[in-house]
């Protein structure tokens, strides 16, 4: 399963649209592994740490189909870490960054040591797809030192896949760009994730 | 329970989890429920919960994550039920 290049995927949840309706009641003890479920107990069921978990899942979920094409979605065969520094899935583990917000939780997960940037926005109540694309370009156009307009994020057709596409790539002038992308969107929120060879330091972080 | 009473039910459970409300008055079995509907995967797994419940059905995570549109879902209960 080894790719080498640095990989990322990520995930935000809103944690008011989270709760609008609630989820099943069975919902947690679901997705969530044992060791994960008797963490929940432990902090008598934090709302935050359930959904951090389950976001933590879902990035890994988009990392893995990277490396492995098609995967069935199994939340609970994801594994975080208690110390939410990390996740395990079939043997491979993989680092776990969190991010908060008083309202959203922000999970970025990528290989070993590929020092992901990542960003994280907000706005309109029901942001779109669109939106995260506005963001990927503004905010790498910036740290690349390239114009937003020359920038794309596209996704190549892909009949394995869910909705028919490969993950997202980034472009300039339409040439393929050395660097992973992971978008996700959820309510108000919209956030991304970028890696490339060299981490961070690479996008000329100014 | 027929096949158009199955679909029915298993519309009405989708419904509260909808965020494309304009695709709702298209709704039937080819309509996608991440793609068209906009449901995202954390309420899949509330959608398949509910089905588990309204059914009387066990749906393995594997199972369920071939679930792409209603009349998917409409299978695997029947399925279940057979």
């Amino acid at each position: 399963m080894a790719s080498g290049r640095p990989l990322v995927g990520n995930d935000v949840v809103d944690l008011e649209r989270a709760l609008d309706p609630p989820p099943h009641p069975r919902f947690f003890e679901r997705v969530c592994a044992p060791t994960e479920r008797a963490l929940l107990c432990q902090r008598a069921f934090d709302r935050r740490l359930a959904w951090t978990l389950f976001a933590a899942k879902e990035a890994a979920y988009k990392l893995v189909t990277k490396l492995r094409g098609s995967l069935a979605f199994v939340p609970a065969a994801f594994e975080v870490a208690s110390d939410l520094r990390s996740i395990q899935h079939g043997g491979h583990t993989f680092e776990l960054v969190v991010v908060e917000r008083p309202a959203a939780v922000h999970a970025i997960v990528c290989t070993p040591s590929a020092h992901p940037l990542h960003a994280l926005s907000w706005g309109d109540p029901n942001a779109s797809s669109a939106d995260v694309r506005r963001l990927v370009v503004a905010e790498l156009g910036r740290r690349l030192r390239v114009e937003a307009a020359r920038l794309a994020v596209v996704r190549d057709p892909d009949p394995r896949r869910w909705d028919g596409f490969a993950p997202p790539r980034l472009t300039v002038d339409e040439l393929p760009v050395a660097l992973d992308v992971s978008l996700s969107h959820d309510g108000r929120y919209v956030a991304f994730a970028a890696a490339s060879e060299g981490g961070a330091k690479a996008l000329r972080l100014r | 329970m027929n096949e158009q009473r199955v679909l029915e039910e298993v519309i009405s459970i989708v419904k509260p989890f909808v965020k494309n409300q304009e695709a709702l008055s298209s709704i039937g079995p080819e309509t996608s429920i991440l793609k068209d509907l906009k449901v995202n995967s954390a309420r899949l797994v509330d959608i398949v919960l509910e089905l588990e419940d309204r059914f009387d059905i066990e749906v393995r995570d594997e199972d369920a994550d071939n679930v792409r549109t209603i009349g998917d879902a409409v299978q695997l209960i029947l399925a279940s039920k057979s």
